[in-house]
């Protein structure tokens, strides 16, 4: 039984083309999915529809127990809340809370993860995320790769059963890069947490167990010709 | 859930956030405040008589009746004779009568001719008696208080000689030289025409009047024996209060006065006139109230604006609380919590600056303008009409709110 499995996906933006047509992708709870291809894809329109933010147009993605296709958009939100991570390639950080206020905000919209955390577990976290000193200071004291680390340890908070980074590192330098990438596997190796991580930067690759090429899995005409067209 | 959120994205855009809770505050204040003027200005009309139920003059306008005897403005048309006034005093009825007798003046002020029943029952503000800071009532034919104002303005003290002048345009032409009066007390403050007064007794009214009778002083010297008291026969007087034992005599004694057979009588039931007088003038207290309510329609409009312009910079900022799990409706709630926290700080910020104000400005108003303003708790009505803001406060985050309610809809994440 995999964990996430999507059947005969179809995907557009209203009024426009279709942008996603995937007939089959399923993966087995903590395994890791290095996803990747040309921007322009449909590489975060895949995410957002696996976060529940985008409905499908048709077709099925049941995660867990879960069919979120089946969910009212109330019930999407709730689930994201208390079942996802999310990293972004910008950090995405409020900038007028403070680190640890902005690390703790998954916890003030979801009960859910806040009751399945505690404090000693966060502050084990950011130790880890070797952020300690830095909690009660502002965002922009931070530099970019103190900032991704502050948005994956918000990712991480109160035990995520699914992880989303979306182009985590194309702000980072190699350095951050493989800091961030090496934090990453450590705590996806501790909770066995199962990840979908998408870039252009294949060198990333043996960071996970599976890799697709989003080209590849799309069947839409579109990813082929007209955005090949598009891209020239 | 939003507590902290709120106060640091308030906090964010403090300058914004602190111009809203301003105009609030503004609002509010002017809006409590027009309404503590108006109920100081209604409450000084109406309280400047109480406990009287009737005032008795000539048959003629309730409205002018009620202008001469309390406020001391206009004259009578007629006087009353002493005989009725002793007739209706010993009415079974009548708990205590305070005759008046007007027509004369001091510079500029009134000189009311009464007797020691004005102070012993004469109320105003629902139970304050008039009483002396200095001196005593008038006794001796010569004797005359005067009102707080009269000697604030005059600078006059207890033992003075002062001349009173025969008529009441404020430039008399024949003072009543050969009648000097001594002053023996002066009146505490009221907050009410009396202050603008001078009180004399109807002996010293009768006597500085001998020799008057053609309208004019006469040149023939007076025997003194004639200001003796007992001497003087007081005739008529203009008017008197009327204080009753049980109020139920009412209507049977006004009809009994309305239809007073020696000489046409009125009786007017001052309460009521004065109601009636400041219904005439409810106009002032409605524009009053509407201005009030204009500037708050504009504190609202500020909140909306700065709001609704506060929403599209801050599109970003939503869709991460969306990633985060937040519901389109909990986006929607955020923004109508934060209206709410304007609204809520403006009100406690307006209502510092409504006691601030009226502590600062009780002495000029009571100085220049004689409202009487006193500085009490908040009443029940402004404790509703709070509520009813805090009520509408997050209402009017609604067009900001569904605005941002919609673009988080829209907007993926990214
Ligand atoms: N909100 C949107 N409405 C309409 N079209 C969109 C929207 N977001 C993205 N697209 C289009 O969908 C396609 C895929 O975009 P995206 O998923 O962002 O690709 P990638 O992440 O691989 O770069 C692009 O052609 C883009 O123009
Ligand atoms: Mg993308």
């Amino acid at each position: 039984m995999s964990f996430l499995k999507i059947e005969s996906l179809e995907f557009k933006y209203p009024k426009g083309p279709t942008i996603l047509s995937i007939p089959h992708l399923s993966l087995e709870e903590g395994q890791g999915l290095f996803l990747y291809g040309p921007s322009g894809h449909g590489k975060s329109t895949l995410l957002n529809l696996i976060a529940g933010v985008l409905a499908v147009t048709s077709g099925e993605i049941s995660i867990g127990e879960t069919k979120l296709h089946q969910l009212s958009a109330g019930k999407k939100d709730k689930w994201r809340g208390d079942n996802l991570g999310y990293v972004f390639q910008q950090f995405n950080l409020i900038p007028y809370l403070s680190i640890f206020e902005n690390i703790m905000l998954p916890c003030q919209f979801s009960k859910e993860r806040k009751l399945k955390t505690s404090d000693k577990e966060i502050h084990e976290l950011i130790e880890r995320m070797n952020l300690s000193s830095f909690i009660h200071r502002p965002v922009k004291d931070l530099s970019i790769g103190q900032q991704q680390r502050v948005a994956l340890c918000r990712a991480l908070v109160g035990k995520p059963k699914l992880l989303l980074a979306d182009e985590p590192t194309s702000a980072l330098d190699e350095k951050n890069t493989t800091e961030l990438m090496n934090l990453l596997k450590e705590e996806r190796a501790k909770n066995q947490l199962t990840t979908i991580f998408v870039s252009h930067d294949l060198r990333l690759k043996p960071y996970f167990d599976i890799h697709h090429s989003l080209v590849d899995l799309n069947q839409s005409k579109l990813s082929d010709s007209k955005m090949e067209a598009q891209n020239v | 859930m939003f507590n902290f959120i709120t106060l640091r994205s308030l906090k964010n855009r403090a300058f914004t956030s602190l111009l809203c809770i301003l105009s609030i505050a503004l609002s509010v204040m002017l809006y409590l405040g027009i309404q503590r003027v108006r109920k100081g200005a209604e409450d000084g009309f109406t309280h400047t008589i109480s406990q009287t139920d009737f005032i008795v003059g000539a048959k003629g306008g309730a409205l002018n009746l009620l202008l001469y005897s309390v406020f001391h403005l206009g004259s009578p048309v007629n006087n009353v004779r002493m005989s009725s006034y002793e007739e209706i005093k010993n009415l079974p009825g009548v708990k205590w009568t305070i005759p008046m007798s007007l027509g004369d003046s001091y510079k500029g002020f009134r000189v009311v001719g009464t007797d020691q029943n004005f102070f012993e029952h004469y109320r105003f503000r629902k139970d304050k008696k008039v009483e002396l800071i200095e001196g005593q009532i008038p006794n001796g034919v010569f004797d005359v208080v005067i009102g707080a104002e009269v000697a604030k303005r005059l600078k006059h003290k207890v033992g003075d000689d002062i001349v009173l002048t025969h008529g009441i345009q404020s430039e008399g032409l024949y003072h009543h030289e050969k009648t000097p009066f001594k002053i023996v007390g002066i009146l505490k403050n009221t907050e009410t025409p009396i202050d603008k007064s001078v009180y004399v007794t109807l002996h010293g009214m009768e006597a500085m009047h001998i020799g008057w009778e053609t309208g004019v002083p006469s040149d023939e010297s007076i025997d003194p024996n004639r200001y003796l008291p007992e001497n003087l026969e007081i005739k008529q007087i203009t008017s008197f209060m009327v204080g009753l034992k049980n109020r139920i005599a009412i209507l049977k004694l006004r009809r009994f006065i309305d239809q007073y057979e020696a000489e046409p009588l009125m009786a007017i039931i001052p309460a009521l006139t004065l109601q009636e007088m400041w219904q005439t003038l409810s106009y002032v207290e409605k524009v009053l109230t509407l201005v009030g309510l204009a500037v708050l329609l504009v504190g609202f409009l500020t909140i909306i604006i700065a709001l609704y312009t506060s929403i599209n910079e801050r599109r970003k900022e939503m869709s991460i609380f969306r990633s985060l799990g937040a519901h389109p409706w909990q986006i929607f709630g955020l923004i109508l919590y934060e209206s709410f926290l304007l609204v809520f700080f403006g009100i406690i910020l307006g209502v510092i600056f409504l006691y601030g104000f009226m502590v600062g400005l009780k002495p000029i108003l009571e100085a220049e303008f004689s409202l009487f303003l006193e500085i009490t708790a908040l009443s029940k009505d402004e404790w509703s009409f709070i509520l009813l803001l805090l009520v509408i406060a997050p209402l009017i985050g609604f067009i900001p709110g569904f605005r941002a309610y919609k673009n988080s809809l829209r907007d993926g994440l990214s």
